[in-house]
């Protein structure tokens, strides 16, 4: 998501955070199998990468931990976003 | 005797490409060095640990490092293969051996982008289609309330996936020729924000805002945002064959 998924229009600096974690964290080539990275930022999660939140959010669910820290050091794969075909 | 440290990769050049004596440090402050591999180098530096965590810091000194290329590499007209954030190897060799194995198709690659950026435009869809997560028959639900959820998400899965077409056309419509290919992704939950990114000519990147200036210009509920130049960060992968 692009800010909090509030209602309310995202601010500047959120759009451009957000835009560089997009092309950062999620495009790129990769020279050799898969990229395997872990979240210890939580600020990062929460401007809202939403390939990495949806994993994050998977993580929690498995951790039964239902609030928003979870296992901030565990291996977290990013996954491809979601594309259009 | 001295261990060599992991090394991680910002990014795939031609092999005359080497950072300037004033390039940014990387990750964590660490020095950029080139690691040659044939016809090709890697933009690289050290790392502590192979396991590598994100953070906002990190993945902005990855960007700086590819932006430093891009302008390093667009002196002779060329064009920097940027890496996804998080590639770590354990020596310099298995960095070049593994970029000897596909040298061919990452010249391609390089070849493809040559004298082109990445512009990205962020479009606001005028319409919200909800939570994409599967629809479950609750306990107790009759058969016929299941069915009817199940129709209402395939009616506004339809109505996003139209709402989708007009904005790619509209965009595309008015960037026109600037653009020299597209990668579409929706990067919202709910689905809400759609994010064009086009392959542009460098000398064509102020023609390619100007349209979409005049767009938002001529249509006000058209909510857009650009950002560029990039690295082609969307246009750099290489099919594993």
């Amino acid at each position: 998501m692009i800010g909090p998924d509030d209602g309310r229009e995202p601010l500047d600096d959120e759009l451009v955070l957000s835009d560089l974690l997009n092309h950062v964290l999620d495009k790129g080539v990769v020279i050799a199998g898969d990229v395997t990275i872990s979240v210890a930022d939580i600020d990062l999660v929460r401007v809202g990468l939403s390939v990495l939140l949806s994993s994050v959010e998977t993580q929690e669910r498995m951790l039964g931990d239902g609030g928003h820290g979870g296992d901030a050091d565990a291996d977290i794969r990013v996954l491809p976003g979601e594309r259009e075909p | 005797m001295a261990t060599q440290m992991p090394t991680y990769v910002y990014c795939l050049v031609s092999a005359s490409h080497e950072p300037p004596a004033d390039a940014p440090r990387g990750l964590d402050g660490a020095r950029v060095r080139v690691v040659r591999a044939g016809r090709l180098a890697a933009w690289t530096s050290d790392v502590a640990d192979r396991r590598l965590a994100a953070s906002v810091e990190r993945v902005r000194a990855h960007d700086a490092i590819v932006r430093c290329a891009l302008d390093r590499c667009g002196l002779e007209g060329g064009t920097p293969l940027p890496a996804r954030f998080g590639q770590t190897f354990a020596t310099d060799a298995d960095v070049a051996g593994q970029i000897r194995e596909r040298e061919d198709a990452w010249l391609g690659a390089l070849e493809r982008v040559r004298g082109m950026v990445e512009m990205t435009v962020r479009v606001r869809l005028a319409i919200d289609a909800g939570d994409a997560a599967p629809v479950i028959r609750a306990e107790g639900a009759s058969g016929r309330e299941y069915l009817e959820r199940l129709r209402e998400r395939q009616r506004a899965e339809r109505m996003r996936r139209d709402a989708v077409d007009v904005v790619r056309r509209r965009v595309g419509d008015a960037v026109g020729s600037a653009a020299r290919a597209e990668s579409v992704a929706t990067i919202a939950t709910p689905h809400r924000w759609l994010s064009i990114s086009h392959l542009v000519a460098r000398d064509a990147v102020p023609r390619y805002r100007a349209a979409l200036d005049a767009l938002a210009a001529a249509d006000p509920m058209l909510r857009l945002a650009v950002s560029g130049p990039w690295a082609p960060y969307s246009f750099a992968e290489v099919t594993r064959v």
